[in-house]
């Protein structure tokens, strides 16, 4: 008997092919705390955390893992995440980036799914770019809470699943010119916006659920595309009108040949790489043997049509 | 709307170590050690010019180094293009209707 039984249904060998899988995960606020959570207990194995603020008093309504303790301690986010997977497992490999996702995409090239849990369209928009362009399945959550006037409230949200060569949140029409002006002229501010535990924790939920489906052979024929639709007021979450229209979709937005390191052999950058290799011995807490970086090689084959 | 090549070719002209890349199908042009004047003092880094619509911003100028306070630049903030992480100052309405050296200029404006 392992801790796994109850959950043997999602494949002969899904225990091992879930410890070997590594996860990025990029904004562990309201969101992404509920996915290292439940990805601590589903037994995935590898993890890239990425985030740079540490908790605040008004973390405190949603931040899984974070205790009242934690604010006098000014403790980390990546520090309460790295805490919560290591009270479940007892080997996970965790590679904790206190910082921008930017100065941490050395690590999650590496990664076998990246999850985007952030607040603003900018910052998704260029991490699915980036892993696109590292062949990397993406998953994008995100809720927000819209104020209909006479004080009546709306909570809506999303789950996409971003696939190489499959419609994307720019198809999706969640990121358009219009909201990332708006985004660049402050009116669409993040930070301060209204957030919940439990929709935090529904879209973390359903992206999870993503995430076993795309790494074990519970699917056989695991999803390309996804697009989910959350309505908080009715506790709904439904596939998204467009999802079924853009299945088939090839997307314009980036396009195959863009695949890979566009600068991988200008010189100039040669001292960057450098300084990307040095910070990552000083982050692995845990070193990961080489063989658990492996991407889901079906996945990449089926893009590359092979 | 501007031709990338000759546009490219212009560029090159005026900075030989310069490449044409491309990011959502736009092209970007990486400009390795260009040499600039920022805050009276002469400056060296890579710079990214992208000469279309980016991260809200008509046309945007992407820095290898943060050159925080410098100039009347402000609001530095980091991006990732083409896969390697950038400095950005928030300068707005630099049009995309005119030539890419011009539009070089006028980002550069932000930190002269
Ligand atoms: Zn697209």
């Amino acid at each position: 008997m392992t801790r796994f039984d109850r959950q043997s249904f999602l494949g002969a060998d899904s225990e091992s092919r879930l410890y070997a899988a590594t996860l990025g995960l990029v904004g562990l606020g309201g969101g992404g705390s509920h996915i290292v959570q439940q990805t601590g207990h589903l037994g995935i194995g590898g993890y890239v955390v990425v985030d740079p603020d540490h908790i605040t008093e008004t973390n405190t309504n949603r931040l899984i893992g974070g205790a009242l303790a934690d604010l006098k301690a000014v403790t980390t986010k990546v520090a309460i995440a790295e805490r919560l997977i290591r009270g479940l497992q007892e080997h996970p490999r965790i590679i904790p980036v206190h910082d921008t996702w930017h100065n941490a995409t050395g690590e999650l090239k590496r990664c076998d799914i990246i999850v985007g849990a952030v607040d603003s369209f900018k910052e998704r928009e260029q991490l699915e770019r980036f892993a696109r362009r590292h062949l990397i399945p993406y998953i994008d959550i995100g809720m927000d809470v819209h104020d209909l006037g006479d004080k009546t409230y709306l909570i809506g949200g999303q789950v996409i699943l971003s696939m190489p060569g499959k419609a994307c949140i720019r198809c999706c029409g969640l990121i358009t010119e219009e909201r990332l002006t708006l985004e660049a002229n402050k009116y669409g501010a993040a930070g301060s916006r209204p957030q919940v535990v439990w929709s935090n924790g529904a879209l973390a939920s359903a992206a999870v659920g993503l995430i076993a489906q795309l790494l074990t052979p519970w699917f056989k024929e695991p999803p390309e595309f996804v697009y989910l639709d959350y309505d908080g007021n009715r506790g709904t979450l439904v596939p998204n009108d467009r999802m079924e229209l853009l299945r088939n979709k090839i997307c314009p937005h980036h396009p195959p040949e863009e695949t890979g390191d566009p600068l991988f052999d200008v010189r100039e950058f040669n001292r960057l790489t450098a300084d990307l290799a040095l910070r990552k011995g000083k982050l692995a807490s845990t070193p990961a043997p080489t063989s658990f970086w492996k991407k889901p090689l079906a996945v990449i084959a089926k893009f590359l049509g092979l | 709307m501007t031709d990338p090549t000759a546009e490219f070719a212009a560029i090159q002209a005026m900075h030989p170590s310069a490449s044409l890349h491309t990011e959502g199908g736009n092209p970007v042009v990486l400009l390795p050690n260009f040499k600039f004047r920022a805050g009276g003092r002469a400056v060296e880094m890579a710079l990214l010019l992208y000469p279309s619509a980016h991260s809200g911003y008509v046309t945007r100028l992407f820095f290898e180094r943060k050159l925080e306070g410098v100039g009347k630049s402000q609001n530095w903030k980091e991006h990732t293009v083409l896969s390697r992480k950038w400095w950005a100052p928030s300068w707005k309405d630099v049009v995309a209707a005119q030539p890419w050296t011009s539009m070089l200029g006028a980002h550069l404006r932000a930190v002269a």
